[in-house]
């Protein structure tokens, strides 16, 4: 993450960067100048507000992204709406990024899709031909639904995109066919990520990886128990905020940040 | 568990005192099943608001909304007064004058009867006017010489008639309907004839004054024109169908058509008609139609349209 811009020669980080900032000063040769401060937040505004005027919020996840690819050396694969078999992706070592509302008019789809089509759909197609995915090493959606479909089938033929996927999820979940249906459906995808990445994916891993969601949905419901109480210690856009962070984030990640939380919410409720 | 129960019972766990219904547009399958969950909620104590979504709608109009939903479900509203102020300019000069110098008594509450059997003295020989001060909380009798009743405005006698003769509309209570009550408040549906004072609503002088200024200024704006200029839609009659039966007259709004005794057909005034089409629906012989919007016009764009 490193340091935001508050102002003018004001710069913070969300963590202690104290070693680093040493490590660099000694790379510099410049040690004899440099004078280390650490500062405490004393009011009056919002940390919230801090954070926002120092990062865009509503594009750190390519920054993210983008910084995840080089520390791991993994794949990012951006995905529409639900139903993306995260599990499989993990274990081949690509990490699957949503590809969330825009919320501008989605001018540039007009050309691909009919203007009174599912406005999200053509949101996903507009951002697409933006180019503000272009960090995306693939794109993969469900066929949950027609609209998507259509703004996944005009993003592979004009947002270059190195892979691309169609999962095909049974429409009909309630059919006795429908497990064997999907379990196949799972085997050609999990064959096409190994194929892509060329990493063979083992049950060892896919079991770690069922583990990861696993853990991810328990902390977050842990985090939601505390929602239930008169004056909840976290607000609702702070939980929503937790929810979109966990389609965005490498989920190992995100549980770190989930559990430090769950410790600490005990306090605030008191102190509410 | 189904559904239903399910988004009830987590409802309940976070003690939700409303739900907020967002659709996205062009979801069908969203769609679905929002009305009958909508009823479910409702029929539980749970007051629902709906929100249609569209990418394009601004956040701050969802907000706004949302807003207003919140306060509806609090829904208690207190209106502390000291007291209440007259509107218009030297009106609370005139009300402190009567209650103060003139010593005019005010007494808040309504009269429930005015009565002469008198009880005291005092009383004998007057009307007496019950009231029940509401400030005070208690009953009063008032012996006066003379009651005057002070009832609301009402529109005069001929209106209608005076309405059927400049083609005016009237409101439910009876006055004069202004063509757009915000940004037309002089203006009647009519082209060139304007309104002011009380027989558009009941108003003091200085308003009357003003709005007769207004409509003043109006007609001035018309005749320094010149000339006017008009729809080029309007009603035409087929003067070999025409049976002059005068149905079209009496649908019509504003008293374009006239019937021509002598030929028995009917004459369109072509500078009142604002081609409306009521005429042309009316008409049992399909004898009048819109210039321009002729039935075969039309039917040729539909048949262009469906091929």
């Amino acid at each position: 993450m490193g340091y935001g811009t508050l102002s003018e020669a004001t710069w913070i980080s969300p963590y202690d960067l104290t070693k680093e900032v040493e490590d660099l000063v000694k790379r510099l040769q410049v040690k004899d100048y440099v004078q280390i401060f650490q500062a405490k937040n004393q009011g009056f505004t919002d940390p919230k507000n801090i954070v926002s005027i120092a990062w865009d919020l509503s594009r750190i996840h390519q920054k993210y992204a983008k910084d995840w690819k080089r520390r791991t050396g993994g794949k990012v694969l951006g995905y529409f709406c639900t139903y993306a078999p995260e599990e499989v992706l993990y274990a081949a070592n690509v990490l699957p990024v949503r590809i969330l509302g825009g919320h501008e008019p989605p001018t540039l789809a007009t050309p691909h899709m009919f203007d009174m089509w599912c406005p999200f759909s053509r949101d996903y197609l507009n951002q697409g031909l933006q180019g503000k995915y272009d960090y995306l090493d693939g794109i993969m959606a469900v066929n949950a639904c027609l609209h998507p479909r259509q703004a996944f089938g005009a993003w592979i033929i004009h947002v270059p995109t190195p892979w691309n996927y169609w999962f095909v999820m049974p429409n009909a979940v309630r059919s006795p066919r429908a497990k064997t249906f999907l379990r196949g459906e799972l085997d050609e995808f999990k064959k096409a990520i190994e194929k892509w990445t060329g990493k063979i994916i083992t049950d060892k891993d896919l079991d770690r990886d069922i583990d990861i969601m696993n853990t991810n949905r328990r902390l977050m419901k842990q985090v939601y128990e505390f929602r239930k109480q008169d004056n909840p210690p976290i607000t609702g856009t702070e939980a929503m905020t937790m929810v979109w962070a966990s389609q965005l984030m490498d989920k190992r990640e995100h549980n770190e940040s989930l559990k430090q939380l769950v410790e600490a919410l005990p306090a605030y409720s008191q102190a509410s | 568990m189904k559904r239903f129960p399910h988004i009830l019972k987590l409802a309940r766990d976070y003690r939700v005192q409303g739900a907020i219904l967002i659709q996205q547009k062009f979801c069908d399958p969203h769609e679905l099943d929002i009305p009958s969950l909508r009823r479910y909620l409702e029929s539980n104590d749970i007051p629902c608001y709906f929100l249609e979504f569209e990418v394009t709608v601004p956040v701050g109009q969802f907000r706004i909304r949302v807003e207003a939903f919140m306060e509806q479900i609090k829904a208690e509203v207190y209106q502390m007064y000291i007291d209440m102020r007259c509107f218009g300019e030297g009106y609370e000069e005139f009300y402190e004058r009567v209650s103060t110098q003139d010593g005019v008594k005010f007494i808040r509450g309504k009269v429930s009867k005015v009565t002469d059997p008198a009880l005291t003295d005092e009383e004998k020989g007057k009307l007496i006017v019950c009231v029940e001060d509401t400030l005070l909380g208690s009953f009063i009798r008032v012996p006066v010489d003379m009651v005057v009743l002070c009832i609301a405005l009402q529109p005069r006698a001929d209106v209608d008639k005076v309405a059927k003769v400049f083609s005016i509309g009237r409101r439910a209570d009876g006055f004069f309907m202004e063509r757009h009550v915000k940004l037309e408040p002089i203006a009647t549906l009519t082209d060139g004839v304007f309104i002011a004072g009380c027989c558009e609503s009941p108003k003091d002088i200085p308003d009357t004054v003003a709005q007769a200024k207004g409509a003043a200024a109006e007609v001035l704006s018309l005749l320094a024109r010149g000339k006017v200029e008009i729809e080029p839609i309007i009603a035409f009659v087929d003067e070999e169908v025409c049976s002059g039966c005068g149905l079209c007259a009496k649908v019509c709004p504003f008293g374009a058509l006239t019937l021509d005794g002598k030929e028995r057909l009917m004459l369109v005034n072509r500078a009142l008609c604002k081609g409306c089409g009521a005429c042309a629906v009316a008409c049992p012989s399909s004898a009048i139609s819109l210039s321009h919007f002729t039935p075969r016009q039309i039917l040729e764009e539909v048949e262009a349209l469906t091929y």
